[in-house]
């Protein structure tokens, strides 16, 4: 029978070091510690994962990618998969909305390993742009959907000189979700 | 394995994949998540020059409103965050809490930006602009690590 985990996947940011196990009056049996360290893992040791683990879940992007904007032709952005990094997998979609200027979206919710589904509500999102040029990005945080939830980012490009929109611009896009 | 008949210390091996926990497989564990530890962000911070309000909160420390550094406001489109010298775990260990990199990014439809300041006592102060226009109120999203 399969094994349904506690907690939530770690972008729903719900988890804490109970969720992996750990819990402060956690003690070896006996209060014999480790007998031999190279098989044996101690109350004390694993704690400390499950706090690590916990914090570093707290944090962590929920994806990072690059999109080459793609102005000239003009055609939506594009993302190489082998830049796209997730926790939970599956690019997003992209419009186009004019010069410099472009939409992400994901999916209301995406499933971990194990098939337990966490919904994705984006609440940080952070962009840079590549080159020798100077320019400036900036973001918008979206709820195309309106269920309350931001599930998309806009991402518009500047050319510093001009203040107007920048052509064909590589952009790395780093999106980080809250609680739910 | 991981039940009352076998409680801690855990013990390393196992005959398939359902029943325990290998020590190639936790030896995975604790080097995935020091190498995640190493390059984690400390925080990440959501926050309006205007009030100032701080919008979304993910830290080490916690997620949410409890867990948000102070902001405070010193000029048009100039804030601090200020977080507290040191933070505990879940069992109360603490540890000094100091930010030593940081990344800003700018939101809405016009071409603002900004910069930040780490002083010495880990305070970091933004600054906001817009392109064309000079110092401007905004929301940002602050990464510290």
């Amino acid at each position: 029978m399969a094994i349904t985990p506690t907690g939530f996947p770690v972008w729903v940011r719900a988890n804490d070091h109970t969720t992996y196990g750990g819990n402060v009056n956690k003690i070896d049996y006996q209060a014999v510690g480790p007998v031999n360290a190279r098989t044996d893992i101690g109350a004390a040791e694993f704690c400390r994962a499950t706090a690590d683990l916990s914090a570093v879940g707290k944090t962590c992007p929920f994806a990072s990618f690059s999109a080459q904007f793609n102005d000239t032709v003009p055609g939506i952005p594009t993302i190489a998969s082998t830049d796209y990094l997730s926790m939970a997998g599956g690019t997003p979609t992209a419009v186009r909305n004019g010069n410099g200027d472009v939409t992400f979206t994901w999916l209301a919710s995406y499933s971990d390993q194990y098939s337990v589904l966490g919904l994705v509500n984006i609440v940080h999102a952070e962009a840079t742009v590549h080159g020798v040029s100077f320019r400036l990005a900036t973001v918008e945080l979206l709820d195309l959907s309106v269920s309350g939830l931001n599930e998309s980012v806009r991402v518009r490009v500047w050319d510093a000189a001009t203040a107007t929109a920048a052509i064909d611009p590589l952009v790395s896009v780093v999106i980080t979700t809250g609680t739910v | 394995m991981l039940g009352g008949l076998c409680p801690f210390p855990l013990r390393l091996g196992s005959n398939n994949d359902a029943d325990g926990v290998s020590a190639e497989q936790y030896s995975r564990t604790g080097s995935t998540l020091a190498s995640c530890s190493m390059a984690a962000p400390l925080a990440l911070v959501t926050f309006d020059t205007t009030g100032p309000s701080i919008l979304s909160y993910n830290g080490q420390n916690g997620v949410g409103a409890f867990a948000e550094p102070a902001i405070a406001k010193i000029g048009i489109g100039v804030v601090t965050l200020t977080w507290s010298p040191a933070y505990s775990d879940a069992y109360e260990t603490s540890y000094p809490w100091v930010g030593r990199s940081t990344l800003l990014t700018g939101h809405g439809a016009s071409p603002v930006g900004a910069t930040a300041t780490i002083n010495p006592s880990g305070v970091i102060q933004v600054k906001a602009y817009e392109l064309g226009v000079g110092d401007v109120e905004g929301t940002f999203t602050l990464k510290v690590f």
